[in-house]
């Protein structure tokens, strides 16, 4: 044993755990993968990187600077290949939380060219966000750098998490795309994304240059209103597919229904006029839909939806009197009529977006007999009746003092 | 004889025994193939634990009658020297077998999921079997020991991980309902069996190093309710994550189980640590399934120690596991599927056969000791 015991001890310096040694210094983490149409080849991909790069003098707090590359490639690994070889360090994408498509590609094949990756060939997790942007899906990433931002990866995804909160985003991940498009069972919806120009212009005008340039540029708003004030790019709305090709948007209201109708609703504020009186409704799903489906002898389904309600904003004197004998139903029936409006978009883009087809799986008792069934065809046909349960929240708190 | 069993109480061999079903049941599962036709795991999956129970039962009363307290002494008794050898030889194969599946899987998936490529799969193969060799030339007691280390907090980790993803879960995914037709799940049923079979037969083979055939008996029923508890609640929550198409992409599901949720967090990227800590449990149980193929082997064709048999038992797999993954592969491919779909019929034959001799070869020596 005593023989023994300097040789195990010579063992246990070789068992680092690691079979090939790469500093952290070393990577360059993706947290960010942009796909726009290529110039020469099919793509242009941009990667946002984060890159530990000082301390600021002032606070003493260390700060990060971010990285965009970018090159041309028919894949994504032609692209890597491009980047690597005029970079110092490697990239990884195992801290990889999204890939923003541009809309052109997304109304085109880049999705289908996407799902042709094996993505463990670079470690990246099937758990990334799926984005479309309107316009350059590589301004989007310049345009995420928030003021030396501690850590970009955290405000991406509190940043998509905040806003699919208020109920102004859907989101999906690659997962559950690859689910959408290898079984039917719905279509999928994925963030919108845009860069603000008034944003920008007030950036540019508090840093003191390029004010007059900026006064000329009127397009380009967060969902149609000007902002003072962090990130240019936003998410705001939802993309619509049907199958692997973009085929419509919603804007952030549209979506708010359509995440009341799946259930996936948490928080939001709906405006609705009542009897001339202008009201700001907090709206929270407390319990999911009821929903059901039936598809002989032709396919129809009905939503029931719960809402629990506070009133925000209250012009009236009378509003909370005024819920149980009249301002209920005109509520609901404003949401069904928007529910329906929604649905109806949807079935004329082909795009099963509210997930009928996960009520219509349930009918089969065969995964034969569910895969030789054409659930598209049936959905074209597919009429849907909403109902709306508002309930009122606080009501003993009638004051708006309160 | 140098058997370096030793002695274990019967918490030990629950464990090891347990962490050896789930193991091999959760991770040798040839997905494209197994979910084909649609998911019905979570119906077949645990069923296949009762079968194996089932299964072994024969050989546990033959134990019993026999008053034989290892496989070994059972194998003599029943079928003699010369035919329990070539019993012994088969069910050493088919221990060995099942040591190769798990390997393979393990040795694939920490290099697919851990390292890059570049890393090869012979260096992950040679780090784990050092770690196996390590265990099982410490013998039974250090497996045991070990085992019931780590079943319980693997066991917890377990239940946490189907947790963290709750809020994926949906029932849509796992219809159509049944998944598949009922033939289709009793063939699922039984050729699973050959998952649980190994470590119940590994029991019976270390019959001596628990305190014998009743503690075997005790220890097999209580590990075989543990696995069927494990093993179902993992294929119903992955049967809520995904649907059976997604299934048959994922090579190990239950290490993607979190992939479907949209919310960031820490535990979503515990996937990594996760793998792990599946691969202690497959490393206990590859050292227990060498351990037990080594002492039926010294025990049934002779011997005075263990360690050349173990030696030589850790050398042959570190073999085939590095062919495993050169242009061998498609040969071990077949060899490795023919085992998991057919390696039943072979084995329960086998089971059912000694037990039935066991049982006559009794009875007549009951009625001569009478007669006497």
């Amino acid at each position: 044993m005593k023989r023994l015991t300097p040789l195990l001890l010579l063992c246990v310096l070789m068992l680092s755990g690691c079979l090939k040694s790469i500093s952290v210094d070393e990577y360059g983490f993706v947290l960010s993968i942009g796909i726009d149409a290529g110039q020469n080849k099919k793509y242009a991909y941009s990667f946002l990187l984060q890159h530990d790069e000082g301390t600021s003098s002032d606070s003493g707090i260390e700060f990060v600077n971010h990285i965009l590359l970018s090159a041309e490639g028919d894949t994504l690994f032609d692209a890597i290949a491009t980047i690597v070889a005029g970079t110092p360090y490697v990239l990884n994408f195992t801290r990889t939380n999204n890939v923003a498509f541009s809309e052109e590609i997304a109304m085109g094949d880049g999705l289908v060219d996407f799902m042709a990756l094996h993505l463990n060939e670079h470690k990246i997790r099937p758990s990334i966000k799926l984005l479309v942007v309107e316009g350059s899906a590589q301004e989007f990433l310049e345009k995420l750098d928030a003021q030396n931002s501690p850590n970009l990866a955290k405000l991406l995804y509190s940043l998509l998490e905040n806003y699919s909160q208020l109920g102004i985003i859907a989101m999906t991940n690659y997962t559950l795309f690859m689910e959408a498009i290898l079984d039917g069972r719905f279509d999928p919806v994925l963030t919108l994304c845009a860069v603000d120009k008034s944003a920008e212009r007030q950036e540019e005008q508090g840093g003191g240059g390029g004010g007059s340039q900026a006064q000329e540029e009127t397009a380009g708003t967060t969902g149609g209103a000007e902002r003072k004030g962090g990130m240019a790019s936003y998410a705001w709305g939802s993309a619509l597919f049907s199958g692997t090709s973009m085929v419509g948007k919603l804007t952030g209201e549209q979506t708010k229904y359509l995440l009341i109708a799946t259930g996936h609703l948490e928080d939001t504020y709906i405006n609705f006029t009542y009897e001339g009186k202008a009201l700001n409704i907090h709206m929270r799903q407390g319990q999911a839909p009821d929903m059901s489906l039936s598809l002989f002898p032709t396919p129809k389904a009905s939503v029931q939806v719960y809402i629990d309600c506070n009133i925000a904003v209250d012009s009236g004197d009378d509003t909370v009197e005024s819920w149980d004998t009249g301002l209920s139903e005109a509520l609901s029936l404003y949401m069904q009529g928007e529910m329906q409006n929604l649905f109806s978009l949807c079935r004329s883009l082909g795009c099963d977006a509210m997930g009928f087809g996960q009520l219509a799986v349930k009918h089969f008792s065969s995964t034969a007999a569910w895969a030789a069934y054409n659930w598209r065809e049936d959905y074209a046909a597919l009429e849907v009746d909403f109902s709306v349960t508002l309930s009122l929240q606080d009501s003993y708190l009638r004051g708006k003092l309160e | 004889m140098k058997r370096l069993q030793g002695k274990i109480g019967m918490q030990e061999g629950i464990s090891l025994c347990a962490l050896a079903i789930v193991t091999t049941s959760l991770f040798t599962i040839d997905s494209a193939e197994f979910y084909a036709d649609g998911n019905a795991g979570y119906i077949s999956v645990p069923l296949s634990v009762l079968i194996g129970l089932l299964g072994i039962l024969p050989i546990l009363f033959a134990m019993k009658k026999t008053r034989s307290e290892s496989l070994s002494s059972l194998l003599r008794s029943a079928l003699g020297r010369g035919l329990g050898a070539v019993a012994a030889l088969v069910i050493i194969a088919i221990l060995f077998f099942s040591a190769l599946a798990i390997l393979s899987k393990f040795v694939s998936a920490v290099s697919s999921f851990l390292f890059y490529l570049e890393s090869g799969y012979e260096k992950i193969a040679l780090w784990m079997l050092a770690t196996i060799a390590v265990l099982s030339f410490g013998g039974f007691e250090r497996l045991g020991r070990t085992a019931k280390c780590f079943a319980a907090f693997l066991g917890i980790c377990l239940i946490i991980v189907l947790l963290i993803p709750i809020d994926s879960y949906e029932l849509y995914r796992i219809y159509p309902l049944p998944g598949k037709d009922f033939r289709a799940i009793i063939q699922d049923c039984l050729s699973g069996s050959i998952k649980t079979l190994p470590a119940l037969l590994c029991l019976c083979i270390n019959g001596q190093g628990v305190h014998g055939g009743h503690i075997v008996r005790r220890s097999s029923m209580i590990a075989c309710g543990i696995g069927f508890v494990l093993v179902f609640a993992v294929q119903l929550c992955l049967g809520l994550s995904f649907t059976y198409m997604e299934l048959q992409e994922l090579y190990i599901p239950l290490y993607r189980i979190n992939m479907g949720l949209l919310t960031e967090g820490y535990f979503l990227r515990l996937d990594k640590v996760s793998l792990l800590l599946w691969l202690i449990g497959g490393i206990i149980t590859v050292g227990f399934y060498l351990y037990s193929a080594s002492l039926l082997g010294l025990e049934m064709y002779g011997g005075t120690d263990i360690r050349p048999s173990l030696l030589t038992g850790t050398a042959i797999l570190l073999t085939i596991i590095s062919l495993a993954f050169t242009e061998y592969n498609n040969a071990f491919n077949m060899a490795l599927g023919f085992f998991e779909n057919y390696g039943f019929i072979i084995l329960l034959g086998l089971l059912v056969l000694i037990a039935i001799i066991a049982f006559l070869r009794a009875k007549s020596n009951k009625g001569m000791e009478e007669h006497a």
